[in-house]
């Protein structure tokens, strides 16, 4: 527990509370703008007036324990760009554990302590070069300059408004480390990143101010939201079982062959049709499909297929094939088929026959004379069709891959100011 | 709320084996052949990749 102090402002007289240690050497008054020197008498070394305090839901004079010592807030310092982002960070005091900052930028917070560990790095730092800290490879996110815009409270050093420094910042997240040089000083901070919630409960206040994230910090470790998470899941879990659900209909649910036969064209295209051989079917329960094949180009031909039992029609069905194919415009083209299926059951086990009439044409409607192809008909028992399979394995796929959608997603958002950084290491 | 998710694909996936194992949806409708006759199911299809062709 720190030992409170007070005193009135040098300059207008405001009673101010001291909160830091022995190491505070300046004192900002939050009413008049007035930088003193806590080490001379608290004589007024600068002004500021008609300065805007910026928004940080901790206040100084605030209580918390974060990262398990209990810190006071004892001075804030905002920062602004040269884009003109602006953050602020909070000067903290333990008496047992010295200070510490806690950056507060849009939604996000970052807990910081000085270190006197000296990065490693081979050659001159760029875009995600990596460096080594603490045991902890970084990879170099930033180097920008930033202004002092607003100061209150007390300060391990004296800021004024205006004052400019250097910054360099690798990450490796949750953790961070800046390098901040302050005309020919370095000094070092090795930084992590606290969930907002947290922070805000540690200190006394509703975790439901907190801002939204609108943005990505740097150091903001990944977490995936609770739909992806889900969505990963699930194509982790339902993936491997549909794929294997697929795999099995692709290799067993062809089924067995109940017909083969062709026939001649002008039989098929004939006022009677054709009638195949007789086919038994051993299972009514069993889906039986049938395929159709013609060597047609550049024509028609759509066939109607009754399936009869004992010369009794059962139900009868249409099918199409149509085949067109040339060189137009510097291209080969085709389009069409000349294959058509179709699935069917009979509701009752025993002998069947198909009867099919053709019609055909060669693509003209005044010109209906068909085209003379056989068509080779074929029946198969036992089919299972693997369509839902299909779609289930593809949509575990893209649930399973929306994991690294996202991440890739939040890691573009991390790295995307990179890119106007590299002015600034041109110009170094 | 990641397991409602989860709970979803659990059912699709056995709507997908229920869907496969009862054939439903893959059936080729009955039509009577005097239809087919007709040319009333293919009347507008007879001829239009071959108009585009013969050109």
């Amino acid at each position: 527990m720190s030992a409170l102090r007070s005193l009135n402002c040098t300059q207008c007289g405001a009673p101010l509370t001291l909160l830091g240690g022995h190491r505070v050497e300046s004192l900002t008054c939050g009413f008049c703008g007035s930088v003193m020197d806590a080490k001379d008498d608290f004589k007024v070394v600068a002004t500021f007036k008609d300065l805007k305090r910026p928004y940080c839901p901790i206040k100084i004079g605030m209580r918390g324990i974060v990262k398990d010592v209990e810190f006071t807030v004892i001075g804030m310092v905002q920062y602004r760009d040269e884009e003109y982002a602006t953050w602020v960070e909070l000067a903290m005091f333990s008496p047992t554990h010295g200070y510490a900052w806690l950056e507060y930028d849009h939604g996000h917070f970052i807990f910081s302590r000085r270190t006197r560990e000296q990065p490693e790095f081979g050659g001159a730092l760029h875009h995600k070069s990596p460096f080594m800290a603490h045991g902890v490879t970084f990879r170099t996110h930033s180097m920008y300059g930033a202004t002092v815009t607003f100061v209150e409270g007390e300060l391990t050093y004296t800021a004024q408004v205006g004052d400019r420094v250097s910054l360099t910042e690798g990450i490796a997240p949750p953790l961070g480390f800046t390098i901040e040089r302050t005309g020919s000083e370095n000094e070092y901070q090795l930084s992590e990143y606290l969930e907002p919630a947290d922070v805000l409960e540690a200190f006394g206040l509703e975790a439901d101010i907190a801002r939204n994230r609108a943005t990505v910090h740097p150091i903001q470790p990944y977490q995936a939201s609770w739909f992806i998470s889900g969505l990963t899941l699930s194509g982790m879990i339902f993936g491997p079982v549909a794929i294997l659900l697929l795999l099995f209909t692709l290799f067993f649910g062809s089924g067995t062959e109940l017909l083969q036969q062709s026939f001649d064209p002008r039989g098929i295209y004939g006022k009677k049709g054709v009638v195949s051989h007789e086919f038994e079917v051993t299972d009514a329960g069993n889906l039986i499909g049938l395929e159709l094949y013609s060597n047609l180009s550049n024509a028609w031909g759509a066939f109607d297929v009754v399936v009869r039992r004992e010369g009794k029609e059962i139900f009868s069905m249409g099918k199409e094939i149509s085949y067109y194919s040339g060189y137009e415009g510097g291209e080969s083209w085709s389009e069409g088929s000349r294959e058509a299926s179709a699935y069917f059951k009979v509701p009752e086990p025993g002998k069947y026959t198909l009867q099919i009439f053709g019609e055909g044409g060669t693509g003209s409607s005044a010109r209906r004379a068909p085209q003379a192809r056989s068509l080779t008909v074929t029946l198969r028992e036992g089919i299972k069709v693997s369509r839902y399979y299909l779609v289930m394995a593809v949509l575990c796929l893209l649930a399973w891959a929306s994991g690294f959608f996202g991440r890739a997603a939040f890691e573009s958002k991390r790295w995307d100011d990179d890119d106007d950084d590299d002015d600034y290491y041109d110009d170094d | 709320m990641n397991k409602v998710i989860v709970v979803l694909f659990g059912v699709l996936t056995l709507t997908s084996v229920y869907m496969t194992t009862r054939n439903i949806g893959v059936l080729e409708p009955t039509v009577q052949r005097a239809d087919l006759r007709d040319g009333s199911a293919r009347g507008g299809r007879t001829y239009v990749g071959g108009s585009r062709r013969i050109k």
